[in-house]
């Protein structure tokens, strides 16, 4: 039914067996697996619900990997893997338009939630009882190994507990019992929109509908021990916690405080929830105390690593041979050696340059070709290169300290180089629109370093090239063409953009000022001034504080943006990276960062830079001028 | 539940008799059309109305609406607007209804339809759509305020929530709007339909808008289909949900021209329960529709619809 990994952009819809054969492990699942309560949270795409499916007993069955013994060795408890439903989400619930009682609602929305959580909790049962393992198997611990009469037990055990009466044994009678629950609620919410009071009633009626989950797990533990005779510890994966109803999130983040030592509860979360603030306080879990915080973004030196098997996955898909792939992208600006020409990429040529040039070596090396070719053309960058008494013929005696001087500096050299025209002339030549993206931003380590490890930006980006590698007729010893990679690279952000441009700001919020296409254009127009400006700036402003003039609508884009991966927390000693980002004011006094996906269309370097304020970079009026129209005409283009 | 459609000219138009007509009134020119070229012959006129608006042709509308046979007015929206509905179009004396959706928004098309399918039979329902002229799109942003089921009937309250997710779309030339949906709902796969078959350069706009079809980052697939053979089109959206509905939690978008709208809408009856029936609200900048000059009239299958009657009322005793 469902593809693999590398097929499907989306994990929600893969089987766990399929999750665990295409498993791409990194130190972010290491620490999912730790046996305690654990928040992680990432961006849509960045790979939370593989984490959570990984963590399933099917999943690590099929798993492959030389680690995988050694890791399964050390969990201690049986996940149950619990996807949010999209239609408890409120907003896809209700019919647009129509009011229900909030209270109504309230307990018919618990009641859904309640029902999908017991269901998962009988499926993972269902799954370590069905599961037969050999002695000696690691696995062999999570095998619920009781006999058919003692099965049947157990559920009626459970069954007696949940309150339900199944009309036949085991657990496929729960299963029944509990779908038939579950049209029972739904109609129960359908039906409610036009007599609320009839369904009042019939709510008081059935006491299924006043329960609650946490009570459920307690009593399905207490069976489990009373018919097993063994104690075993539980997970409960709750994976998309931010599109469950607010009640329901709320009391899942409290369970992170733990409501009973059988169970663990680990969780999945965007960046920035506003829902979560307003009562959640005097009760809210603490991190460290009471559950880890995992954010998925992978430091950068795991990123090309992480990348690397992603590419791998999907070349073994398509079935290109292990041997050709290093060679796939090609050499890129972005290594750390700058080691291929500008003019060789310009010109097409697309094979492996030779690692030859680097600082030491004069006249001949890749910071002197920058160096002088940017002196020529940047008068502002002959100034500083005179303050700052650099000489690019002189590159062979630097000291240490000096090339560390010179490399905080050689992106802004390399891409102004790259982009700005002759003195005199008019700049940014290459410039057509916004939406074509340069080769400059091809090639391995610089489309790996775009995607920032984030898995679906990978498969966006990489798959459609390869397939389209694959289908050409580019003789198969050659580096896929530059053109490829940056139309690749040219879809995956117009997709971005596409979806952030349907984004509206909370309804709260105000309904005036910029849309959130806007800020983001208006941010990275800022940014591309100060990269390809008149003056040189040696150390751009590439991120921006969230400041207190911020108003409200704005806040609420720039969270919905961070969940969408468009901007990212930049952590530092004094403002980690953190939960608390759960409301609009929290926002404030965060450091953020266009994510290195946009950075093809704005010509920015993928380094961090300076800092301004979000209000000053807003107000600028140099950078403001790009209304929706043009926006829009560049990213669709003109209809006729 | 399509017995027949055909098109006609509205130089030359059919003359559709009905007891009633069901039309909007609002500001778009192609609203009254049907009335203005005197294609209907109409007992009495219902109105779903608007908010009155100083809009392009809203005076003249209304002005029209009041010229007509024994004209009903429903505010549109209204605290009433369904039950109002349900009494007009359940009233046993009438038995042949004729309903132009043309400028009806999605939710007072699947009311309309709703309405019928669970109140009297009827002899006869036409449902008649005036194609508008192309105009070129807006350049705005079509930012998504609020998605959800249209009405509650049409929540999808008896599929099976442990099924993924697949979605049947409608696509318009709202720049992105598909795509961002897919964003929002993660189905495990979409289809999304576009028509063809009206004017070229429409469909060269609904392509742009879509990125040219090829939905990076998604499990999307595109397909054409004839915007003046609803029957056929019909045919294709019933079987794809009778494939996909055994695996699959079907969702219906209507996005796009009206008649697919109408045609997701009878879907969503024919798979009662079984099917989830969107609306997605944007703040798309006010535009006019003019009338190209043709009709498509579709002849509904009463006897289907009102088999369907059962299966409202037991919803509503459920509770």
């Amino acid at each position: 039914m469902t593809n693999g990994l590398f097929e499907s952009f989306n994990a929600r819809p893969v089987e766990p067996e399929l999750v665990g054969k295409s498993f791409v492990y990194n130190s972010i699942f290491r620490k999912l697996t730790h046996n305690n309560n654990s928040i992680v949270i990432g961006p849509r795409g960045s790979g939370k619900t593989t984490y959570f499916k990984m963590l399933t007993l099917p999943a690590l069955l099929s798993w492959k990997n030389p680690q995988r013994n050694k890791i399964i060795s050390t969990i201690d408890y049986t996940a149950v893997y619990v996807p949010t439903d999209f239609s408890w989400f409120p907003d896809f619930r209700h019919p647009v338009g129509l009011e229900l009682d909030p209270q109504l609602d309230n307990i018919l929305s618990y009641a859904r939630f309640r029902n999908g959580v017991l269901r998962r909790i009988i499926s993972a049962l269902d799954s370590a009882s069905n599961t037969h393992l050999p002695a000696k198997s690691v696995m062999r611990k999570f095998q619920v190994d009781i006999s058919a009469s003692a099965m049947k037990e157990l559920a009626e055990s459970i069954a007696r507990g949940w309150g339900i009466e199944p009309h036949f044994d085991g657990l496929g009678g729960i299963i029944e019992a509990l779908n038939q629950r579950n049209r029972v609620i739904q109609r129960l919410l359908a039906s409610a929109y036009y007599d609320p009071e009839k369904v009042s009633a019939k709510i008081a009626d059935q006491s299924f509908l006043q329960d609650r989950i946490f009570d459920d797990l307690t009593s399905f533990a207490d069976a489990f021990e009373r018919t097993t005779n063994t104690s075993r510890q539980w997970a409960m994966c709750f994976d998309e916690v931010e599109i469950a109803p607010n009640s329901i999130k709320r009391e899942i983040w409290a369970s992170l405080r733990s409501f009973d030592q059988r169970f663990l509860v680990k969780l999945s979360a965007s960046p920035y929830d506003d829902s979560l603030w307003s009562d959640s306080q005097p009760h809210q879990a603490m991190k460290g105390n009471d559950y880890e915080e995992i954010w998925t973004t992978l430091e950068r030196k795991d990123v090309e690593d992480f990348s690397l098997k992603i590419l791998a996955g999907i070349c073994s898909d398509l079935k290109i041979p292990p041997q050709r792939r290093s060679a796939l992208l090609g050499s890129s600006y972005y290594d750390d050696d700058f080691s291929i020409s500008l003019s060789r990429i310009n010109a097409g040529q697309t094979k492996n340059d030779r690692p030859a040039s680097a600082l030491t070596k004069n006249k001949t090396g890749f910071y002197y070709e920058k160096f002088s070719a940017l002196e020529r053309k940047d008068a502002s960058f002959a100034k500083f290169l005179q303050r700052t008494k650099i000489d690019p013929d002189n590159f062979t005696d630097l000291t240490g300290n000096r090339r560390a001087f010179i490399r905080k500096f050689i992106s802004s050299v390399v891409i102004r180089d790259a982009y700005l025209r002759e003195r005199g002339k008019s700049r940014l030549p290459q410039l057509k629109s916004k939406k074509a993206i340069d080769r400059f931003f091809t090639g391995q380590k610089t489309i790996f370093t775009i995607c920032e490890g984030n898995p679906r930006w990978l498969l966006v980006v990489l798959r459609p090239m390869l397939e389209a590698y694959v289908h050409s007729n580019v003789r198969r010893t050659e580096t896929i063409p530059r053109e490829l990679q940056a139309k690749s690279l040219e879809d995956g952000v117009s997709t971005l953009l596409s979806i952030l441009s349907t984004i509206s700001p909370d309804a709260k919020s105000g309904s005036k000022g910029p849309t959130l296409l806007e800020i983001i254009e208006r941010t990275g127009d800022f940014f591309f001034e100060e990269v390809l400006g008149d003056t040189f700036v040696p150390e751009p402003i590439l991120s921006f504080e969230v400041d207190a003039d911020i108003d409200d609508r704005t806040l609420s884009y720039i969270g919905a943006a961070l969940n969408q991966g468009a901007f990212m927390v930049v952590p530092n000693s004094r403002n980690p990276r953190t939960t608390e980002i759960n409301n609009k004011r929290s926002l404030v006094g965060q450091r953020l960062r266009l994510s290195y996906y946009l950075a093809p269309r704005y010509r920015l370097p993928l380094v961090l830079g300076r800092s301004k304020k979000l209000s000053t970079i807003l107000a600028n009026k140099k950078n403001s001028s790009a209304t929706e129209e043009q926006i829009m005409l560049d990213l669709f283009g003109d209809f006729e | 539940m399509i017995i027949s459609a055909n098109s006609f000219s509205l130089d030359n138009p059919a003359h559709i008799a009905s007891d009633i007509h069901v039309s909007a009134l609002g500001f778009e020119s192609r609203c009254l059309s049907l009335i203005s070229k005197e294609a209907i012959l109409a007992h009495e006129h219902l109105f779903l109305k608007f908010p009155t608006s100083d809009l392009f042709s809203y005076a003249e509308n209304e002005v029209l609406a009041n010229s007509t046979a024994r004209p009903i007015f429903i505010d549109f929206p209204s605290s009433n607007f369904l039950s109002d509905l349900n009494t007009y179009l359940g009233n046993s004396d009438i038995k042949t209804v004729s309903i132009d959706i043309s400028s009806m928004n999605r939710t007072m098309i699947a009311a309309v339809i709703s309405s019928l399918a669970r109140t009297t039979a009827k002899d006869k329902v036409t449902i008649i759509y005036v194609p508008a002229k192309y105009e070129k799109p807006v350049f705005d942003f079509s930012e998504i305020v609020a998605a959800g089921p249209v009405l509650p009937e049409f929540s999808g309250f008896d599929d099976e929530s442990d099924l993924p997710g697949s979605v049947l779309m409608g696509l318009g030339f709202e720049y992105g709007v598909a795509l961002g949906l897919i964003n929002l709902i993660e189905p495990q796969n979409a289809i999304c339909m576009y028509a063809e078959g009206h004017d070229t350069r429409y469909e060269n706009s609904v392509k742009k808008a879509n990125l040219e079809f090829r939905f990076p980052g998604t499990n999307a697939s595109a397909i054409a289909y004839d915007l003046y053979n609803p029957a056929l089109t019909y045919q294709y959206v019933s079987s794809t949900i009778r494939n996909l509905q055994p695996k699959y939690r079907v969702s219906l978008i209507p996005m796009g021209p009206k008649i697919l709208s109408c045609l997701f809408t009878l879907a969503s009856i024919d798979f009662f329960g079984k099917v989830t029936l969107w609306r997605v609200v944007r703040n798309p900048t006010a535009r006019n529709s003019e009338e190209d000059g043709n009709a498509i009239a579709l002849e509904i299958d009463t006897v289907r619809l009102a088999s369907k009657a059962k299966l409202f009322a037991g919803l509503f005793s459920s509770a």
